[in-house]
């Protein structure tokens, strides 16, 4: 098994985005808490991430609640 | 008789929440028939148990909860079609965004405040296409996930595919959504 640090930008990405379905071993979660240490791009990627499920939350709740469909 | 009107009316704002459902149903199905059908269970269900609706305020939120389970119930009948492959399905966008050697080819871009965008209608019209366009098969797990918020074994049962085709479908499906609002909304010109 590689060592954490040698994870690429592309294994970290698959983690974080399989952090959105599923709960992340420790190990995987060190991995990825180490890279973002390191990496100036996938921190960007992350923020990404975390702005699509609130998007995605807020559209739900929007459309779920009310006679409205309006996403407001 | 009062309790005909009542009823009546029950029946008139049901039938009238009939659209924003079938909207609901289509995104989650990606397929017309079964969403006829998802909303039409639901609506027999609601005017078969009017009693067990609390109040008329909550009417779209008890429709949609039962909704849910109707949607749930077409993506189990149909599993087999719901979870073909087209050729986008099988489209991997990773190969475009990273270089051989594992890194991005172009480095993520800041999206900024999310609140600025959520404070924005035209946001959500754009993820709204930008889910709509995701492949079918795709489209169903993402929204089974994001929308009826099931986790992935529930989701895995309901359509019999194992995690390993889960994982690859979701993760295509962020990695489209992401690329799609990069280019339709975060990165594309328009009035500030």
């Amino acid at each position: 098994m590689p060592m954490p640090l040698m994870r690429t930008c592309r294994d970290v990405t698959r983690l974080v985005l399989q952090g959105e379905d599923r709960r992340l071993s420790w190990p995987e979660r060190l991995t990825v808490r180490l890279h973002m240490l390191i990496c100036k791009a996938c921190p960007g990627f992350e923020r990404q991430v975390l702005l699509m499920r609130r998007a995605m939350g807020r559209w739900r709740a929007y459309s779920e609640a009310g006679g409205s469909d309006d996403a407001r | 008789m009062p309790a005909t009107d009542a009823m009546n009316d029950f029946a008139h704002d049901v039938q009238s929440l009939r659209d924003a459902l079938l909207r609901f149903a289509r995104h989650q199905l990606r397929n017309d028939e079964w969403a006829e059908d998802a909303v039409s269970e639901t609506l027999l269900a609601a005017l078969e148990k009017p009693q067990s609706f609390g109040g008329r305020s909550q009417l779209k939120t008890w429709l949609v909860g039962i909704l849910k389970h109707k949607v749930v119930d077409q993506l189990r009948r149909h599993a087999r079609e719901a979870t073909v492959l087209g050729r986008d399905d099988d489209e991997d966008l990773d190969e475009q965004l990273f270089a051989a050697d594992g890194h991005w080819r172009d480095a993520p871009a800041d999206w900024g405040d999310p609140e600025h965008h959520f404070r924005q209608r035209q946001f959500f019209e754009v993820l709204e296409a930008c889910v709509t366009h995701l492949p079918a098969t795709q489209g169903r797990v993402f929204m089974m996930r994001e929308w009826l918020e099931l986790d992935a074994d529930e989701i895995c049962k309901t359509l019999s595919i194992s995690s390993t085709n889960l994982w690859v479908l979701l993760h295509r499906a962020r990695l489209r959504l992401r690329d799609c609002l990069q280019g339709r909304w975060f990165g594309a010109a328009r009035p500030a």
